[in-house]
């Protein structure tokens, strides 16, 4: 009797266990966000007095916290030793703290917790959250004037992070789409590898061709993600939503039925129905790269901030790479919007580590760091003088593939549809874009301009739903 | 009983003995789930920052949303898929593991090695392997087949492959606990029933499970509760709730709503419906197998 009363209170008690424990796990793991970022914050303290600083008064240590992994992130690490060594009393603790979304995430808890980093990078359509939420100070206000003069700075990136003419953060890792193709298998189908194709029926044409020929399997491919809907917009210049892409009031209505937005739309799908659009997921980066660069596709959309890389990678796979500018229906051009990333600094940190962050800004963005910045990773430099020097120094005859990119930017005329939309629930609405395509390819039964419609109204539900919020 | 025996001596220390436990369950346990109640009345911005009381507004705004009815419904489905799978499939292989003479060990340790593998990890590997496009063996499968296994786009084969992969997952976690209830089974038993001349399924079905009762509704529950919160590293890596939400998850929406779409509030309430739900659940699979579990008397 007793052992039958106590097995069957082990599997109760088992149970409720495993259910409170696994319940309570969201909340958990922001606690855990919280706690190693009080630790870090401890350990800052311990180290006063490791750089051998000339003032007396000891060393600042200042936290920034990135979304930069692998060999960009360790760019990033010798950037902030470097900035040490030369700079008096100040020490950058660079830390990466996951995605761009857990970044965010971190910083945001940090904040409440009371101990947030002096600088943390957040993606740029984070842009209008961060304002949002108010936990940060303008960057504008915390840069001595005498260390930056804003005009030697691009005006596309500047363009995208000035809201109501003021700057709230630095433009740091800034980039746009392009594509890559590849050189060998153009000149195997019997393609001039000199002369890639601009616009999308010239896509089209182009991946028959390979096709026919036998050397890929299909066309193209690029990761199902919403930035290149929002890239081909801009190049079509058709603001994402309305109110001049939320920068003169909240967004309230989304563009997605327009004739733009068809272009792109009936060409992404007739590439898939073609079999020419090899659908590697929802933002699948690394798969789509791998699908090209194992030669299964001649095309690849991607991201400027990965020429370096990709060309090694071409290099190591037997094939030569060539950089092509993002292909737009009929050749319309009117520019690029700026994506990546920029650096926020919290408003609640002391006065004396503003100071210190801002000392660092203003020497990251110098050109000497924005040219090493540039070529190792492919993400532009924001100061115009890093792409001159760049230019004397003949970089760009000798790396064509990164021409492309800095060509496609410059020739971005302003506009509000090239300065990018400005939403606080662009997360959602990335989302939103990117199921509606599976939706669209999924179902041949449901049209394209159906598909559309269903898009633009749960986008602007959710614009609704946010600027109740807000308001 | 001498004092020997006895673990403490006083109620005072009793009670200091407790203190470790107990914080530590105030602190993660009991504290998350107090914030996350009080946070399911808010409406918040970016990780609950401007919290502003709404009531029972996200409640309201979840029972109507179609997102979320269906989300309930996947979750519903996937559990039972997982745990009968998990269940069906882990039993029969840990009653050839039960039977067989030679090389048992080898046999049991290729059966258990699935749960020894970090969850995520084989999502990541697993999402490469049926890649539609790029897996090596989606590539074979249609080959063979001639079909195309194109789990991107369609919702009912995501669902499917999320179930295969997750009953997979959770089998050796099974395996574990039923390969030790069978061998618990006194041999006298085998014995006589094979004197009788009961055949193998007979003797699983009607001498065996009654016997391993206990164990089997202890899996019931723990797989139940791994079908509701466990697949989440799945979801979250090899199908992100798609397509057109056929493996939006409950636990996956409310990280989601939470963690990327910023609207803490709304994902604490939901938190709390899922509490609701796999407690009740629970309850009624232990009434119901108190009734019919076999305990031994």
């Amino acid at each position: 009797m007793t052992n039958r009363n106590t097995r069957r209170t082990f599997i109760r008690t088992v149970g409720a266990a495993g259910i409170a424990g696994l319940a309570g796990c969201s909340q958990g793991g922001q606690e855990q966000t919280q706690d190693s970022g009080g630790e870090s914050g401890s350990g800052g303290s311990t180290e006063t007095g490791t750089t051998a600083g000339s003032g007396s008064s000891g060393t600042t240590t200042i936290k920034f916290w990135h979304a930069m992994g692998g060999d960009i992130g360790k760019l990033i690490d010798s950037l902030a030793n470097e900035f040490e060594q030369q700079a008096d009393g100040i020490s950058v603790e660079a830390t990466q703290k996951g995605s761009y979304r857990e970044t965010l995430n971190a910083t945001t808890s940090a904040v409440q917790a009371g101990n947030p980093p002096a600088i943390s990078q957040i993606f740029e359509i984070g842009t209008q959250l961060a304002i949002d939420s108010g936990v940060f100070a303008p960057i504008e206000d915390i840069i001595p004037e005498d260390k930056v003069d804003f005009d030697n700075y691009l005006d596309s990136v500047l363009n995208y992070y000035r809201i109501d003419g003021k700057l709230h953060s630095m433009p740091f890792n800034s980039s746009n789409a392009i594509f890559y193709y590849n050189k060998n298998a153009f000149e195997e189908a019997g393609l001039d590898p000199e002369s890639p194709p601009t616009t999308y029926q010239g896509v089209m044409d182009a991946s028959i061709e390979l096709t026919d020929a036998g050397v890929v399997d299909k066309g193209t491919t690029w990761p199902n993600h919403s930035w290149f809907v929002e890239q081909w917009f801009a190049e079509q210049n058709q603001p994402f939503v309305n109110n001049n892409n939320g920068r003169d009031g909240r967004a309230t209505e989304a563009h997605f039925e327009s004739d733009a937005s068809k272009n792109i739309f009936d060409w992404w799908t007739d590439l898939y129905e073609k079999g020419q659009y090899l659908n590697p997921g929802i933002e699948a980066w690394s798969e789509a790269q791998q699908a090209f660069l194992t030669q299964k596709t001649g095309m690849l959309g991607y991201s400027t901030s990965s020429i370096a890389p990709m060309t090694d990678g071409a290099k190591k796979n037997g094939f030569e790479l060539g950089t092509m500018r993002l292909p737009t229906p009929g050749g319309k051009r009117q520019g690029v919007v700026i994506g990546g990333a920029s650096l926020w600094a919290p408003k609640s940190v002391s006065d004396e580590k503003k100071a210190a962050a801002g000392e660092f800004l203003a020497w990251l963005t110098k050109p000497e760091q924005q040219k090493r910045w540039h070529t190792n990773t492919g993400y532009f430099p924001v100061r115009k003088e890093a792409i001159s020097q760049l230019e004397d120094d003949g970089f760009y005859e000798e790396n064509p593939n990164f021409r492309t990119a800095i060509d496609q930017l410059r020739e971005t005329k302003d506009s509000p549809a090239t300065r990018g939309a400005l939403m606080g629930t662009f997360t959602k609405v990335r989302t939103t874009v990117e199921e509606g395509y599976v939706n669209m390819i999924q179902n041949s039964n449901q049209s394209v301009s159906d598909g559309l419609a269903t898009i633009d109204s749960q986008v602007e539900d959710a614009l609704t739903s946010y600027n109740k919020k807000v308001n | 009983m001498s004092d020997f025996t006895k673990p403490y001596t006083s109620a005072t220390q009793a009670g200091l003995l407790l203190v470790p436990t107990l914080v530590v369950l105030v602190a993660f346990l009991y504290y998350p789930a107090v914030e996350t109640l009080r946070l399911s009345f808010f409406q918040t911005l970016l990780l609950g920052t401007k919290q502003q009381f709404v009531g029972l507004d996200n409640y309201v705004a979840l029972a109507t949303s179609a997102e979320y009815q269906k989300s309930i419904l996947v979750s519903f489905l996937f559990a039972a898929a997982v745990v009968v799978g998990a269940l069906v499939a882990s039993l029969f292989i840990s009653y050839l593991l039960f039977e067989v003479k030679a090389g048992a060990s080898g046999y049991l340790l290729a059966a258990i090695w699935p749960y020894a593998l970090p969850t995520a990890v084989a999502g990541t590997i697993l999402l490469f392997m049926l890649h539609p496009t790029l897996g090596i063996i989606t590539h074979y499968l249609e080959a063979l087949t001639g079909l195309t296994f194109d789990w991107f786009t369609s919702g009912p084969l995501a669902f499917f492959v999320l179930v295969v992969v997750a009953v997979w997952k959770q089998l050796g976690y099974n395996i574990i606990f039923l390969v030790a209830a069978l061998n618990n089974i006194p041999e006298t038993l085998t014995e006589s029933a094979q004197l009788d001349g009961v055949g193998r399924l007979t003797m699983l079905y009607r001498v065996y499970i009654p016997l391993i009762s206990p164990t089997l509704t202890f899996l019931v529950v723990m797989n139940t509760i791994y079908a509701f919160f466990g697949a989440f590293p799945l979801v979250d890596l090899m199908t992100s709730g798609g397509p057109n939400n056929a493996t939006n998850l409950l636990i996956f929406k409310l990280y989601r709503d939470a963690f990327e779409f910023s609207s803490l509030g709304q994902a604490s309430a939901e938190s709390m419906i899922l509490f609701g739900i796999v407690s009740l659940l629970m309850y009624v699979q232990l009434r119901f197998s108190d009734r019919h579990a076999h305990y031994g008397a």
